[in-house]
């Protein structure tokens, strides 16, 4: 499951990250292996998404968030 | 460096994350006295200004552009590590600045720790702890000084408290030269080494920030770059910068845990949530965000109309009275026909531009700019441009120049590069003047079906014109270009802010600057 498959609302902790040249980017804005990630709410075409990290809010689009792998 | 009688200040660096109250602070540290200027070779804003210390010494202050990491991502970025890692460089400071987001700590602390690590003095301005609070979030900030091993000073730089105290803490600043936590990048003793010896240093991380920047990173030559590629491609090293980022986040979270206490979700969050209810709405806000531009350009050209006169009647004035004071001749015609009209021409569209970029600051400064982004990222995708278009776009209503400037923020090259080149279609003000004589000549000023004005229609076809040649020419170029790097967006959500006054005071006056100086 990836981040992108959360529902509105929905709470999971990070896996791991795919390597990609976002990846860099993603962990330096605090999102890493083991942090709990919420999707707050989605764009009106459900792209991008707003989410809930390290107790702030971060906007990624979908392509993006598909990267970031979650525990089941 | 361990100077501990007396460390001379002369140039202090002001750094830290977006959002964190930089400009803020650096507009309180040193008032109007700043100058725009460019970093050679890029076309990034370099702004710096004069501080005056409380012992009567004046320093001067470099802002920095906001960053997450000192590993750039984007060429405002690229500034920064060139500047701090490099001794050399004319622009490396004596103090870096380091301005953190109370409210939001541990992801401002990452650039904290990189900071000192590379053996820069630096001092901690904790700013926006009234958020913080009211977020209910409290911070022990003796043991967070003492943990990072510098001067921590707490303030609320919108309403300038603390000001005070950090400018007496930079003149009293002793440099210490420990870093809170050092890396050292998991390689091979003989590369570490190695990379250490050729370039002359003995701090182990500099090995890590030559190595993860091998490509990009300034102050070194081609061969420097060809001798890195060796070292790594000999050793198989990869994947560093993510591991230090993992190590350093450990560290954090340590730290998070002594200093930070945290109580429930607060009144302050649980508005912005709402707000966004609305604000991001399928329907409302897209429907509002469209009312908010049309209010904008309405109030635009009708309030800028009556200063505009001004201006016109004065150059005007002016022009007739050198010209029947002075004795009639090439020069006094070359002044009163030549230059005092040119200058004219372009003082006239000050009050537009000054209004909209006021307008644009409000937005930004609120936090609502953030969601315009959000709202437009999907459509704007689709023409091979990127949510953060939508600035210099709007901008360049009044003057491609600044608003050509305002795409620099745009990560992905290809999505900046059809900005800036389809940002000149818009129906710039100066182009205004022409479409009016056009249309009075062309189309009669007939009203049809009673209300509307066939004179308004045209102008209104031609900004129209203008936004649909945005969309077909970027169309165009999205096809044409072709570029290996993948686009992206990620992007803090920031919190709704009443907007800071003085900053939006400052931008109008500085973007007005750039138009009169760079248009002109």
């Amino acid at each position: 499951m990836t981040l992108a498959d959360l529902r509105k609302g929905e709470t999971g902790t990070i896996h791991r990250i795919e390597d990609s040249f976002i990846t860099s980017k993603l962990m330096d804005m605090g999102c890493l292996p083991g942090e709990k990630i919420t999707l707050k709410f989605k764009a009106p075409f459900g792209d991008p998404l707003c989410v809930k990290i390290a107790g702030y809010d971060l906007v990624l689009r979908v392509e993006e968030a598909s990267s970031i792998q979650l525990l089941n | 460096m361990l100077d501990t009688v007396a460390y001379r200040i002369k140039n202090v660096a002001l750094i830290g994350n977006p959002n964190s109250g930089k400009t803020t602070l650096f507009n309180q540290l040193t008032g109007l006295r700043q100058k725009t200027g460019n970093y050679p070779g890029v076309t990034v804003d370099k702004k710096t200004g004069i501080a005056k210390l409380p012992t009567g010494q004046s320093i001067q202050v470099l802002d920095l552009p906001g960053t997450y990491s000192v590993y750039p991502k984007s060429r405002d970025e690229k500034v920064v590590l060139d500047i701090l890692s490099d001794p050399q460089n004319p622009n490396y400071p004596d103090l870096v600045l380091v301005t953190i987001d109370a409210s939001n700590l541990k992801r401002n602390l990452l650039l904290l720790t990189q900071i000192k690590n590379m053996g820069l003095e630096a001092i901690c301005a904790l700013n926006m702890v009234d958020i913080a609070n009211k977020k209910g979030i409290t911070i022990d900030i003796a043991l967070l000084s003492k943990e990072l091993g510098i001067p921590v000073f707490p303030m609320n730089s919108r309403k300038g408290e603390g000001i005070k105290e950090l400018l007496e803490g930079i003149s009293n600043y002793k440099p210490n030269g420990i870093a809170p936590y050092s890396y050292i990048p998991d390689i091979p003793d003989e590369s570490l080494v190695a990379v250490l010896n050729h370039f002359n240093k003995n701090n182990p991380y500099y090995a890590a920030l030559y190595l993860n920047q091998t490509e990009t990173i300034g102050g070194i030559t081609e061969e420097d770059r060809q001798f890195l590629r060796d070292v790594k491609s000999k050793n198989n090293i990869r994947g560093l910068q993510n591991a230090e980022v993992m190590e350093r986040y450990k560290f954090i979270n340590l730290v998070i845990e002594k200093v930070e206490t945290r109580k429930g979700e607060s009144k302050r969050i649980r508005f912005s949530n709402t707000l966004d209810k609305i604000l991001v709405h399928p329907v409302l806000g897209y429907a509002i965000f469209f009312g908010l531009l049309f209010i904008m350009f309405q109030a635009i050209f009708s309030w800028a109309e009556t200063p505009m006169d001004w201006i016109d009647l004065g150059f005007a004035y002016s022009g007739n009275w050198i010209k029947s004071t002075f004795p009639e001749g090439l020069f006094v015609d070359m002044i009163a026909e030549g230059i005092i009209p040119g200058l004219g021409g372009i003082a006239i569209f000050i009050p537009q531009i000054a209004l909209l970029f006021g307008f644009i600051g409000l937005l930004e400064e609120s936090g609502y700019m953030a969601r315009v982004v959000f709202l437009m990222d999907r459509l704007m995708k689709r023409f091979g441009l990127s949510g953060k278009s939508v600035v210099p776009l709007i901008s360049g209503v009044a003057c491609a120049i600044p608003a050509i400037m305002a795409a620099r923020n745009i990560e992905n090259w290809k999505e900046r590069i059809i900005t800036i080149m389809v940002t000149p279609l818009m129906t710039c003000s100066a182009r205004l003047p022409i479409y009016i004589i056009l249309i009075a000549l062309v189309v009669p000023d007939k009203t049809i079906f009673g209300v509307m004005n066939l004179q308004g229609i045209a102008l209104f076809g031609f900004y129209m014109l203008g936004f649909i040649g945005v969309l077909a020419v970027s169309l165009i170029f999205k096809l044409v270009i072709k570029s290996q790097r993948r686009s992206f967006l990620v992007m803090e959500m920031p919190l709704y802010k009443m907007p800071q006054w003085r900053n939006v005071g400052v931008m109008m006056f500085n973007k007005s600057k750039t138009f009169v100086f760079q248009a002109g």
